[in-house]
């Protein structure tokens, strides 16, 4: 019986040769093959469409083979695509690797290698074969090993699934087909269509073959393609191989009825001229053709949608236009952020990877932590999965208590939760599992009841967004009983968790819908190629993209390939048509439209980068005179009032055109119970006016908002605090333990060893840093300095004496102004006061006297102030002291006159009485003046002095732009 | 073949000798990518090379695109479409990109992972600050060394990685794929402690019977120092930075005595045995801490299967060295191999390019631009190469500018001959360079302002703000020169001659550009700053990271109250303090307040009611739909929803902000599609990048929407040409690299020996010698990164900056570079503006000083409203697209299960929740089924044959089934109960049976929005009788 090769270029009628013939055999009970499962529905409603059919069926080439099989009596178990992994891993341990050994230590090697020997299948070579092939290739050369290595892994992993038992994919259609040509009557003739494709596998072609030569079996088959043509370079070789089959050849004309009247000469001229040297150019594009051209990616999507929702808008059916991408996944949130701004409705084939999803995220973070290495993320993962919690606020709290005390694992955010929270008996229950099966059925189960719970006795319909969480729900429940068969079948397979987890990780789901009607079609060119629509928007039109570059295989490149043939004659499939191969693709998206064919590319990315756009739009332009270009550039975020396709863009347009604004600035504070309850304040802390002084925003925020935050307090303010507690408790327990407040050379050593188990007392209480390497380095860096600080304490020449340590005082009037506060330390002798405060940076250099009105610095003066009041003693002088670096001398103010300071102190920092009272006399204005205004709730920005490092540190509170 | 009538005498030498390797000499402007192409075009059509055997290395992804559209164009041109097609998969790529394609191919033999992928910017900076981490703890370990953790105490940890870190890239860029420090050796002592000791007792000696404070001092010196050596244990030796306050200055007459100078030159000795023994053991915890950093950086890469970009050039270099017939096989398939931009190669690159080429090499640069020394570009490699090719005649020059008027070249050539004599090949003009009258005489000016601080400040003591507000911040001098800068724009500009859109503003370094900016703003000079201003600093990105980090967590409070502030809640700051105060008083979290605020509503300002209370309903549904909703698409209803779109885009500059907002859009939608839609995990994403790559630019705006005078970087300028440029901030100091670690070229490393003894950190005498050798280099470097800027002018160059215009002070690398170009920008035809505090009301006005800022020009508001942007009506949902009859059946059963199983899919639950472990069954309804119907369909009607049990054995074990007995015996027995059956006989009796028959048919229900339902399925026997039809459904589960 004849095998029928139907060609033609696109648009040729060719599925009406096909069909017809198939409809008018139906007694025959023909079968149909087609691509792609989606095609199985799109074909059968094809055959429906002139009424109800009986005895066609249609069907994908795996389903073919299975029915071969059936009807030769051939049966075997087909691996799943896990045990398959399993079985490849083991072949590539196995195989003793040496020349190859780093590479296959890498995750990535195992699923090239799997890659590589579905290939070798698809192309029905045996192991047997391909050793002797490359053994011929790489003789005794250098490529000897790597050549002996490939082989034994391919023959490895023929042997594993021998001895499971098994066979693969391909396996089983190369055997079924053997089973074939061993029973070709087993076949009974039935007639078999295959349309709808434009490359076949050797063993599809395999199929064909046996089905028309030793079955006798009708075979029709359909092939775009027209003899001479560029566009068609890559099936030339597809078209020969059946040629040489085929006993009736139809050869098919181009058609350009369908194209709409008006876009006919265009698009028609479009399809015959693409790539050929000597088309004739010149064409008019009218309104058939348009270039797009866009600044990134964004401005692409944007002018492609603006254009389908006019389109829309006049009337063209949804499920008519077509927007083509070479990976439509690469755009698929662009796509759904624009177009669901439009309101266009569309389908889109894309799939994510589980740990995408928000329930597979969960899941995934739940086998993390039931391993030790579980991170605080993951338990926090796990708690917001959808339907985990009923109050998402306890995840919320529970979140802000971990990262406050940076609990890094999950284990330590466990115990925070169960502090005052349900025990997680399913962290339990996992970690118990006794094997790796038991494990994999708890996650299920685990699975089944968090995306149940939020759902149980609602018996809700799912919108389009919980959908994603149903088919996220279905793909790994499905992995999970896969690989629960396989565990339990076979107690020998020994995997542990971790590559569970990494399974999981791998899964992908499918959460794209089929095309519609209704909705817009945004496809690869695959999977319109068999489709026609009104309106097509070819888009990504880059080079690098559409084309797309090469990929080579790694085990075998092309160079490799060709000197294995010319060696052996063995011949595997070669990926150096690409070109070809992208060319004809977008022969396809250009010759699918009727009415409206949209190039579109971009010539630059969304930083500005230029872009090359793809050759083949210049193809396409060396066909007409001109063709009329739409640009929208990177730097039109708006659109113009006349083209805004939406009411929202309509605004928008309207506002950058509009006149300006400027951002409010903060003012005085108004409202009544505020103010009122500032005025009522009875004290106000001295940080709290100093901040107030720096920046009154900073002040409002730090002081009055007091917000909580989610991060772990700063390193510096820890070992500030850290310092503060250790010398306190250093002072009390040296006056306590050898009667003297003062550090002599005398109790040097005692006060030391007091520090030395002070520092390590406190350690837990204050936690530098959440990273153990850091706090060992700081804690041992503070422990230093402290030491350093408390001889230099020894060798001082003063007659005072630390008399009150961290004293704290409230309800104390300086001027009209109650303050409270804490003063670090205050050093005393005979009526006079020292107050000292402790500054942990390197240097106090900036706190000298000279800069304090310039710097706003009144703290120091402000506790001279109390002193006096709080305590009836004389001020001698306010310093800053620092804890670290090589200079330790204080900086601020000390009484000239008081030689019993001693001598470590500044000669500019000692002031005169006149000069010392001056700078007290500031102060008093200055923090009189200052709490007025803060009373008053006088609010304004100051940016230069409100960070310590300058700039603004609350810009969305302040609005003010520095 | 058609010649392009442009080419001169000397590009046309560069085209033609393709003889062999070739280095051109190609200075700024002389169309070097012309001749790049034109040497590509010719070897194919002249040489009869195919295209893809030419090999074409650019510096940048843009230069690549550039050339290769320029290529495929210039075929075209040619008529020569055949190879304008195969230029198309032509080999013209950054080196990067080339070692790419070479590993994809090769990755097996390279010892990398298949999948590899290049790790991004972000990614490899984890990777790095990961590595140190892990490598930090095995280093400090349990602490059983206390000088390992001395040493991370003194350095900080901070500072310990930056210079490991630096240490890994420098040598890596040597072509060290795991980089090491050589082994220091331990410095001898030489009795150097006791000459000291020796030395101060004498000292001490001398002076017991002097007075006087300085001699107190020194006594007091003397003797720490004495005690300080009496406390060392034996071998110990002293913290070098304990001794810089020992030191004894000379000058009094009692302190210049022998013994006196005897002890300075004791402890100058044996500060210097302290500082070499510290350098030896910091070295070498050094290297112990640089290996462990090597060797954990390369396992987490290992694990991600990531690549850095420098790993692409070490692992092909290592391959094509490691493997010969691997780089033969590259080698030989190029027969030319172009390499641009030769100056900015390092010596890995040099190296690679030597493993490809076979004197085929055509190399062309100018290493007067060679300004990548901080990216490890090392200009010797190309000077070595050029040397070589001269003496081996392989070398030619380019040097006729088509860029630039001959006047500004003439100030170039003068400039640089002086600076660089022979060794600077000055730039030609082309011919008719001057024929159009230049459009602002002379050409070429320097703005020079005095930059004397005091003599400013004396000037201006009485006034309070001389310059204006917006200068608060700025020192006097450079507050003047941004000034005078800004007013001779507007000259060149607003009332001359140009555009603001020709003008350009090349600094140095970004830091000060904000004044510059400011000054032409306040004349109202439209600007656009390219990638200057940090990304993360700008509002619209702050507010917007707080909405989601609260939509995150809300008790994230500082972002909620931010939020509530900003405009995408518009609260006023009495109602974010109120609500601040309620939740402190009462307890309890703000969020939590503002979803029960009984009592403070009341006390709200009635707009900020409406504003919280449409918020925290907003906000609540957005928090339920988080998880559900892409991350871009979160920001987006964010902004739309808010209202916050119409208000950025209605301040100054609204779409450059807006373009922000679409920005921090984009980097939501890269995140998800490598992390998915983890909201927590953006957040946290965007801090690491704030912090790791805190110079990311603003969202670009395009050259041709900017209508004002642009302001970047010389380095971002680089390749690119302006009407008018203007070099500012020309009086800022130069700044040497002040790491804690330098590597010399001969691979030594020297340290900045920090020490917990406190004090200033001392250089060891190493790290002085290496800056010594560097500086002249960098010296060199900045230099040339100003003829860079300089040749970047078309039509007029503007040279602006300070100095001290009184001393006129001698060149100096860390002085401002002024200085020099004062001196080199010195001659007939060219213009010296200078600005002192003595000429300031004539030469800057007070008008100038302090401009008035025109008033905006109202515009727009009057659009009349669009009609016809109606939303559409959304599709109406139907659940399933095909039917069989079962189908059918389970709706007519249960919608609600219909629903479930047939529309979602889902398994069947039989007991919900129940913890037992999923099993398989032996064999399902379904596969029972499934078996019996393919039974059937093989018995003959006519002569029925019970299968074997074999048979039925192997038809189950075909779909991967147990075989059990009992299931093979229940199976057999329901064929042979069938077979048995008068129906069996009926139909055996039929005219015709067909059995397995497929059916399909499409239903149109109202209102599906033109969807059709597919009605399909299989009967399992249609048999025609006489009668009719007999169709019959087999079930096994009856």
């Amino acid at each position: 019986m004849p095998l029928t090769l139907v060609t033609g270029p696109a648009n040729s009628a060719k599925a009406g040769e096909v069909l017809g013939g198939l409809r008018a055999r139906l007694d025959d009970e023909p079968i149909l093959v087609v691509p792609a499962f989606q095609d199985v529905e799109h074909a059968q409603r094809e055959l429906a469409e002139r009424g109800a059919v009986f005895g066609a069926e249609v069907l994908v080439f795996d389903r073919l083979f299975r029915l071969i099989a059936e009807r030769t009596g051939y049966g075997e178990r087909v691996a799943s695509r896990f045990q398959r992994e399993l079985i490849v891993e083991e072949a590539v341990r196995g195989a003793r690797l040496e020349a190859l050994a780093e590479s296959a230590a890498q995750p990535g090697f195992a699923r090239a290698a799997a890659r590589f020997v579905a290939e070798l299948e698809r192309s029905m070579v045996d192991p047997a074969r391909f050793t002797q092939a490359l053994r011929q290739w790489a003789g005794d050369g250098p490529r000897r090993a790597y050549a002996e290595e490939i082989a034994a892994i391919y023959r490895r992993y023929r042997d594993g699934l021998e001895n499971a038992g098994l066979a693969d994919r391909e396996l089983f259609a190369w055997r079924a087909l053997d089973a074939l040509r061993l029973d070709p009557l087993g076949w009974g003739g039935t007639p078999v269509y295959v349309y709808g494709f434009d490359d076949f596998t050797p063993l599809e072609l395999d199929a064909l073959e046996t089905l028309s030569g030793r079955c006798e079996a009708r075979v029709t088959v359909s092939l775009p393609f027209e003899a001479g043509r560029i566009a068609f370079r890559a099936v030339a070789g597809t078209h020969e191989r059946l040629s040489e089959l085929a006993t009736e050849r139809i050869e098919l004309e181009p058609v350009s009825d369908h194209y709409a009247r008006g876009s006919r000469d265009a698009l028609h001229g479009v399809e015959r001229g693409l790539f050929e040297d000597g088309a004739p150019g010149g064409l008019v594009a009218g309104d058939a053709v348009r270039l797009h051209s866009a600044g990134g990616e964004r401005a692409e999507i944007e002018l492609a949608a603006a254009r389908i929702l006019s389109l829309l808008r006049e009337g063209t059916r949804a499920g008519d236009v077509a927007l083509v991408l070479r990976k439509p996944s690469a755009y698929a949130s662009l796509i759904e952020q624009v177009f669901g701004a439009y309101g266009i409705p569309y389908s889109i084939d894309r799939q994510v990877k589980l740990a995408h999803t928000g329930l597979g995220r969960g899941l995934l973070a739940l086998v993390r932590c039931a391993v030790p290495e579980g991170g605080s993320e993951d338990l926090l993962a796990w708690l917001r999965a959808p339907g985990k919690l009923e109050q998402p606020a306890l995840a919320d709290r529970l979140e802000a208590e971990a990262r406050r005390e940076g609990a890094g694992s999950a284990r330590a955010v466990r115990e925070l939760w169960e502090r005052d929270r349900w025990p997680l008996e399913e962290l339990d229950r996992l970690a118990a599992a006794r094997t790796t099966a038991d494990f994999v059925a708890e996650l299920d189960h685990q699975l089944q009841r968090v995306f149940a719970a939020p759902h149980r006795r609602q018996a809700p319909i799912f919108d389009d967004a919980q959908l994603d969480d149903v088919k996220a729900f279905n793909a790994a429940h499905n992995a999970l009983r896969g690989l629960h068969a396989v565990l339990s079948a076979d107690p020998s397979v020994a995997i542990d968790r971790q590559r569970v987890h990494d399974t999981l990780a791998e899964l992908r789901v499918y959460l794209g819908e089929n095309p519609q009607p209704d909705r817009v079609q945004v496809a690869d060119p695959g999977a319109i190629r068999a489709r026609r629509f009104e309106a097509v928007f070819a888009c990504g039109l880059q080079e690098g993209e559409f084309p797309g570059g090469s990929s080579p295989e790694p085990f075998l490149p092309d160079d490799d390939r060709r000197r294995i043939a010319e060696a052996s004659g063995l011949r595997l499939p070669l990926r150096e048509d690409r070109l070809d191969r992208e060319r004809y693709l977008f022969y396809v998206c250009a010759s699918r439209a009727e009415r409206l064919l949209v190039l579109s590319s971009r010539y630059c990315d969304e930083e500005g980068n230029p872009q090359s756009p793809s050759f083949f739009v210049d193809d396409v332009r060396d066909l007409f005179e001109e063709l009329p270009e739409a640009r929208r550039s990177l730097s039109e975020v708006t659109w113009s009032p006349d083209d805004a396709p939406t009411a929202a863009e309509w605004d928008r347009a309207l506002a950058l055109r509009g006149p300006r604004h400027e951002e409010p600035q903060p003012g005085t504070l108004t409202a009544g119970p505020l103010l009122e309850l500032l005025a009522e304040r009875r004290a106000v802390s001295a940080s709290a006016l100093e901040h107030f002084a720096d920046c009154p925003v900073k002040w409002l925020v730090e002081d009055l908002l007091r917000p909580l935050q989610l991060e772990p307090d700063p390193e510096q303010m820890v070992r500030g605090s850290y310092a503060h507690a250790v010398l306190e408790r250093t002072y009390a327990r040296l006056r306590a333990e050898t009667g003297s407040r003062r550090v002599t050379p005398d109790n040097l050593v005692a006060a030391e060893r007091i520090a030395l188990d002070e520092l390590r007392a406190a350690r837990e209480e204050f936690r530098i840093s959440p990273k153990t390497t850091r706090m060992r380095a700081a804690v041992r860096r503070l422990e230093f300095d402290l030491l350093r600080f408390l001889h230099h304490e020894a060798e001082a020449d003063t007659s005072f004496e630390p008399e009150h340590l961290e004293l704290e005082f409230s309800d104390v009037q300086v001027e009209d102004v109650t303050v409270r506060g804490k003063i670090d330390r205050v050093d005393v002798w005979n009526g006079h006061a020292l107050v000292r405060d402790y500054k942990s940076g390197k240097s106090a250099d900036s706190y000298k006297v000279a800069s304090w009105e310039g710097k706003n610095r009144f703290q120091a003066a402000l506790y001279m102030l109390v002193v006096e009041r709080l305590l009836e003693l004389r001020a001698a002088g306010g310093v800053y002291v620092p804890l670290g670096g090589g200079e330790r001398r204080p900086r601020g103010m000390v009484a000239a006159e008081l030689k019993e300071l001693g001598s470590d102190f500044y000669d500019n920092d000692r002031l005169d009485s006149d000069a010392f009272e001056q700078q007290l006399q500031w102060a008093r204005d200055r923090i009189s003046e200052t709490a007025g205004r803060m009373r008053r709730g006088e609010l304004c920005s100051s940016p230069d002095t409100c960070a310590w490092n300058g700039g603004c540190s609350y810009p969305s509170i302040c609005r003010t732009e520095s | 073949m058609s010649e392009r009538p442009d080419f001169t005498p000397e590009q046309l030498a560069a085209i033609e000798r393709r003889d062999g390797s070739l280095l051109v000499r190609a200075g700024a402007g002389t169309g070097k990518t012309s001749v790049l192409v034109e040497r590509f075009v010719r070897a194919v059509l002249e040489d009869g090379e195919p295209v893809e055997s030419i090999l074409a290395i650019t510096f940048t992804e843009k230069a690549a695109a550039e050339m290769r559209t320029r290529v495929r164009r210039r075929f075209v041109e040619m008529g020569r479409r055949d190879e304008a097609r195969d230029s198309e998969g032509a080999w013209i790529s950054t080196i990067h990109g080339f070692c790419s394609r070479v590993l994809r191919a090769h990755s097996l033999s390279a010892g990398i992972d298949p999948d590899y992928r290049v790790l991004d910017a972000l990614e490899a900076e984890r990777v790095a600050l990961e590595a140190f981490d892990r490598a930090l703890a095995d280093f400090l370990g349990q602490g059983e060394d206390p000088e390992r953790l001395e040493m991370a105490a003194a350095y900080s940890t901070d500072t310990l990685r930056e210079m490991v870190r630096a240490a890994y890239s420098l040598l890596r860029s040597r072509g060290e794929r795991r980089p090491r420090l050589e082994l220091a050796t331990q410095p001898r002592a030489a009795g150097q402690q006791e000459r000291l000791a020796a030395a101060s007792a004498a000292a001490l000696a001398e002076l017991g019977g002097e007075s006087g404070a300085t001699v107190a001092k020194a006594v007091d010196r003397l003797e720490r120092c004495a005690a300080a050596l009496r406390r060392l244990s034996d071998g110990q030796l002293a913290d070098p930075a304990e001794l810089g306050p020992l030191k004894v200055a000379g000058g009094a007459r009692a302190l210049s005595t022998p013994a006196l100078d005897e002890y300075r030159d004791a402890l100058a000795a044996y500060s210097e045995l302290c500082a070499a023994h510290r350098q030896y053991l910091s070295h070498n915890l050094l290297r112990v801490l640089l290996e462990l950093f090597g060797t954990h950086h390369e396992q987490l890469k290992r694990e991600r299967s990531g690549l850095d970009f420098e790993d692409l050039e070490l692992v092909t270099r290592d391959l094509l060295k490691g493997d010969l017939g691997i780089r033969e096989a590259w080698a030989g398939r190029f027969s030319h191999v172009l390499v641009d931009e030769f100056q900015d190669t390092n010596p890995l690159q040099n190296e690679l390019l030597g493993l490809l080429a076979t004197d085929n090499l055509f190399r062309v640069g100018d290493e007067n631009q060679s300004i990548y020394g901080f990216r490890n570009a090392d200009v010797r490699v190309f000077r070595e190469h050029h040397e070589a090719a001269r003496d081996a005649g392989r070398a030619e020059s380019v040097t006729v500018n088509f860029r630039s008027r001959g006047e500004v070249l003439d100030a170039i050539d003068l400039t640089f001959s002086r600076l660089w004599g022979d060794a600077y090949e000055p730039l030609r003009e082309r011919p008719g360079a001057r024929d159009v009258p230049p459009r602002a005489d002379p050409s070429v000016e320097l703005l020079v302002v005095d930059r004397n601080k005091a003599r400013w400040d004396e000037r201006f003591q009485d006034e309070d703000e001389p310059f204006g507000a917006g200068m608060r911040s700025a020192t006097a001098w450079r507050a003047a020169e941004a000034r005078l800068l800004a007013k001779r724009i507007e000259e060149l500009t607003v009332k001359g001659p140009f555009e603001p859109r020709d003008v350009v503003l090349l600094m140095r370094a970004t830091t000060h550009m904000s004044f510059y900016e400011r000054g032409l703003e306040e004349r109202g000079i439209p600007t656009h700053v390219v990638g200057g201003r940090g990304y993360w600093s700008q509002q619209q990105v702050a507010d917007l990271r707080n909405w989601l980090a609260a939509l995150a967590n809300p008790l994230d409070e500082l972002a909620l109250y931010s939020v509530l502030a900003s405009p995408l809640v518009g609260a006023s700051i009495d109602a974010v303090a109120l609500l601040g105060l309620h939740a402190r008083r009462s307890k309890r979290d703000a969020w939590w307040i503002l979803r029960e605020p009984e009592g403070l509503m009341e006390l709200m300002p009635e707009a900020d009611r409406r504003r919280i209370a449409r918020f925290v309903e907003r906000f609540e549904r957005e928090r339920a739909a988080a998880s559900r909703v892409s991350l871009e698409t979160l920001i987006d209803r964010a902004v739309t929803a808010t209202g916050y779109d119409a208000h950025v885009l209605a301040l100054p500059a609204g779409d450059r902000r807006m373009a922000n907002v679409r920005k921090l859009m984009r980097m939501a939608r890269e995140y998800e599609a490598d992390e998915g839609r983890d909201l927590r995990g953006f957040i946290d994403t965007l801090a690491d990048r704030d912090a790791a790559l805190p110079r990311e630019g603003e969202a670009p705006l395009e050259a041709e929407a900017v209508k004002g005078v642009q302001l970047m970087t010389i380095h971002r300028a680089k390749g690119l040409e302006f009407p008018v440029v203007c070099v500012a901030d020309l009086g800022k100091d130069g700044r040497e690299d002040d790491g804690a670690l330098r590597i010399s070229d001969s691979g030594l490393a020297g340290l900045r020996l920090a020490s917990l003894g406190g004090g200033a950190p001392v250089a060891s005498e190493r790290l002085e010698r290496i800056k010594a050798e560097q500086r002249e280099t960098a010296e060199e470097e900045e230099r040339r990164i100003f003829y860079v800027a300089a040749t970047r002018a078309q039509e007029h160059l503007v040279l602006s900056g300070a100095t001290d215009l009184e001393r006129r002070p001698e060149p100096d690398l860390l002085k401002e570079p002024m200085r020099w170009l004062m001196r080199g920008f010195s001659g007939p035809g060219l213009r010296c503006n200078e600005l002192t505090p003595a000429n300031a009301d004539e030469v800057l006005p007070v008008a100038d000083r302090v401009p008035v800022p025109p008033a905006p020009a109202p515009v727009g508001g009057d659009v009349q409203p669009e009609l016809g942007l109606g939303t559409l009506p959304a599709p109406r949902a139907l659940p399933v697209s095909r039917l069989s009859y079962s189908g059918l059946e389970a709706y007519r059963r249960c919608s609600y299960r219909f629903y479930l199983e047939r529309a979602l899919r889902l398994p069947p639950v039989e007991r919900p929740f129940a913890p037992e472990p999923v099993t398989e069954p032996g064999l399902g309804a379904l596969l029972r089924g499934t078996l019996v119907h393919q039974l059937l369909e093989r018995l003959d009607f006519a002569r029925p044959e019970l299968p074997t049990e074999d048979g039925v054995a192997g038809l189950i074990e075909s779909h991967g089934a147990t075989v059990r007995a009992e299931e093979v015996a229940d199976l057999r027995e329901m064929v042979e109960r069938f077979a048995g059956s008068a129906l069996r006989e009926r139909i055996a009796r039929a005219a015709r049976v067909r059995s397995e028959l497929p059916f399909a048919f499409t239903l149109d229900p109202p209102g599906a929005g033109g969807r059709s339902v597919l009605v399909n399925g299989v009967v399992d026997v249609h048999a025609t009788e006489p009668e009719g039809l007999l169709v019959v459904d087999y079930k096994s589960d009856a």
